[in-house]
């Protein structure tokens, strides 16, 4: 019996030993994913208990696509938060984290010409107006071309640069013509209209 | 028949040996089952010994020859050329039958006006110069945080290297490896290593652009493209970590793209407002010495680097190019 009983103790503690292990593990690896998406900061936030979902920018806020140069990318748009924004933009990410960044959408445009380089739409969430205002003013160069888009509006070639609501907005075109000027334009009126209607909403 | 007292009845003995045995057995198991598994949760990678190291690309320079020189002027190639020229021609540093691994910067996938990149013409320029000094391949690679068929189409590094006789090659995860950094920060990480193995010379093509973390980014920072996953974690030590790269990565040539300054917002910029045109460039084997002159050229002050003086530091160069009285050279 006492045998029996001891045999049976051991046997126990066989699958226990096991749980532990695959537990520390996976303890292990979330840590290790957590640290390699966005350093030590991100390794400690793992054991939070609750973390907070990611934020993400509503699709519905992109433009429809104006007939001309260029196409609706076959890549659809990417989203990125707090913990990928170094995949899109690397060493720029702290920059915007200094300002309250918490999501960025972005949507490629192809062109028509394979020659051009096509146009990208970068639409980033930075939390408040006035941190939207402050990215804005950090990125701002001099002697750009004011233009009547979202507030402070500018352009530098085909690519138009302002902020709306708590949204930095950049349509990174270097295609040169009248045609890819018109197409940034285009997208940028279009994304800031969608702006402020979600506003309004 | 009653066994006498403090006499042992066999089968009791029996029984009791078994029980014995059986515990053991168990225990045995049970500790080789939980020595197994602890082995295996906490497996740690092969010692830095045991790991493949990078070998030196070095050229010795014979006394006399500059270590640096700079061109200015509009003509890539005319450029590259006359700045070689001074330090006795590319034949100095390809020969005949070398195969010949370029590093420009390839990070983003953005247009050349916007500078993020090194310019397609630098590239096309030191591919066709290579070739023409007999190498029997130029390989064209980096690790672009973009996607890298796009990164390499969009800046048109690919089409100027292979439209002079380059090959381009887009990093494939087999093609990483770890291996010995032996820093002050990086001991081991994911390296870019496959082209290492044929390549017999290597030579560095960045770009001077502006870095929000490292102030530029420029020959030494060039190297962070070899590194294999989770690179951004090392954003938090990156001067430490961009002198590592210097150390561990010894170039035969660097040639550093100043045609077009990214002066703000780097590294990816993101506006043709924050390029002006640069009409420079300059060769070296002083990597140190060549990122000194590059913050010059966007305006900033080496001596402010803190990753320039670890470099220096460390002996890897000095930030005093101008000691090193390089050839500046007016190309038309």
């Amino acid at each position: 019996m006492r045998t029996r009983a001891v045999g049976a103790a051991l046997l126990l503690l066989l699958p226990a030993v096991a749980v532990w292990v695959a537990l520390e593990g996976r303890s292990d690896e979330a840590t290790a994913r957590a640290s390699e998406a966005g350093g030590p900061a991100a390794a400690a936030s793992a054991n939070t208990p609750t973390p907070a979902a990611p934020a993400t920018i509503p699709e519905a806020r992109l433009p429809p696509v104006p007939a001309g140069a260029y196409c609706l990318a076959s890549d659809p748009p990417e989203h990125y938060d707090e913990a990928t924004l170094y995949e899109k933009i690397d060493g720029a990410a702290p920059a915007y984290f200094e300002r309250g960044f918490r999501a960025l959408l972005t949507q490629t445009y192809a062109p028509r010409d394979p020659e051009r380089f096509g146009c990208e739409l970068f639409l980033y969430d930075m939390g408040t107006p006035a941190n939207a205002a402050a990215i804005f003013a950090d990125q701002r160069g001099a002697g750009a071309a004011a233009v009547a888009v979202g507030r402070e509006g500018y352009r530098a070639g085909a690519s138009w640069f302002f902020h709306a609501e708590r949204y930095y907005v950049i349509v990174l075109n270097a295609d040169e013509g009248a045609d890819a000027e018109r197409f940034s334009e285009q997208i940028a009126r279009g994304v800031d209209a969608r702006i402020r209607g979600g506003a309004a909403r | 028949m009653t066994p006498r007292p403090g006499a042992t009845d066999p089968g009791q003995t029996e029984a009791r040996r078994d029980f014995l045995k059986r515990v053991a057995a168990a225990g045995a198991i049970l500790a080789g089952s939980g020595g197994a598994a602890l082995w295996l949760r906490g497996r740690r990678p092969a010692p830095a010994g045991a790991l493949a190291r990078l070998p030196s690309f070095a050229v010795d320079l014979p006394p006399g020859v500059p270590r640096m020189a700079i061109a200015r002027g509009t003509d890539a190639r005319a450029m590259l050329r006359a700045a070689l020229d001074a330090l006795g021609g590319m034949g100095r540093f390809v020969q005949r039958g070398d195969v010949v691994l370029l590093k420009p910067n390839v990070a983003f996938d953005r247009p050349p006006a916007l500078g993020a990149t090194t310019s397609p013409e630098v590239v096309g320029a030191a591919v066709a110069l290579c070739r023409e000094a007999g190498a029997a391949r130029v390989l064209v690679t980096d690790n672009p945080i973009s996607n890298p068929e796009g990164s390499f189409l969009k800046s048109r590094v690919r089409r100027a290297a292979e439209a002079s006789g380059g090959e381009v090659l887009l990093p494939r995860a087999r093609d990483f490896r770890e291996i010995a950094i032996d820093g002050t920060v990086l001991a081991r990480w994911e390296f870019l290593l496959e082209p290492f193995r044929t390549a017999t010379k290597v030579i560095g093509l960045p770009t001077a652009k502006d870095h929000n973390l490292s102030g530029a980014s420029l020959a030494l920072k060039n190297w962070y493209g070899f590194l294999g996953r989770g690179r951004n974690r090392f954003h938090q030590a990156i001067d430490a970590v961009i002198a590592d790269l210097g150390a561990l990565v010894a170039p035969t040539l660097v040639v550093l793209d100043g045609t077009r300054l990214l002066m703000r917002n780097g590294p990816t910029g993101g506006s043709p407002a924050d390029v002006k045109p640069g009409h420079t460039l300059a060769v070296g084997v002083d990597q140190v010495a060549l990122d000194a002159f590059g913050f010059e050229l966007l305006g900033k002050d080496p001596a402010a680097a803190p990753y320039l003086a670890l470099a220096e530091a460390r002996g890897l160069g000095t930030r005093d190019w101008r000691s090193l009285g390089p050839p500046d050279i007016r190309t038309g």
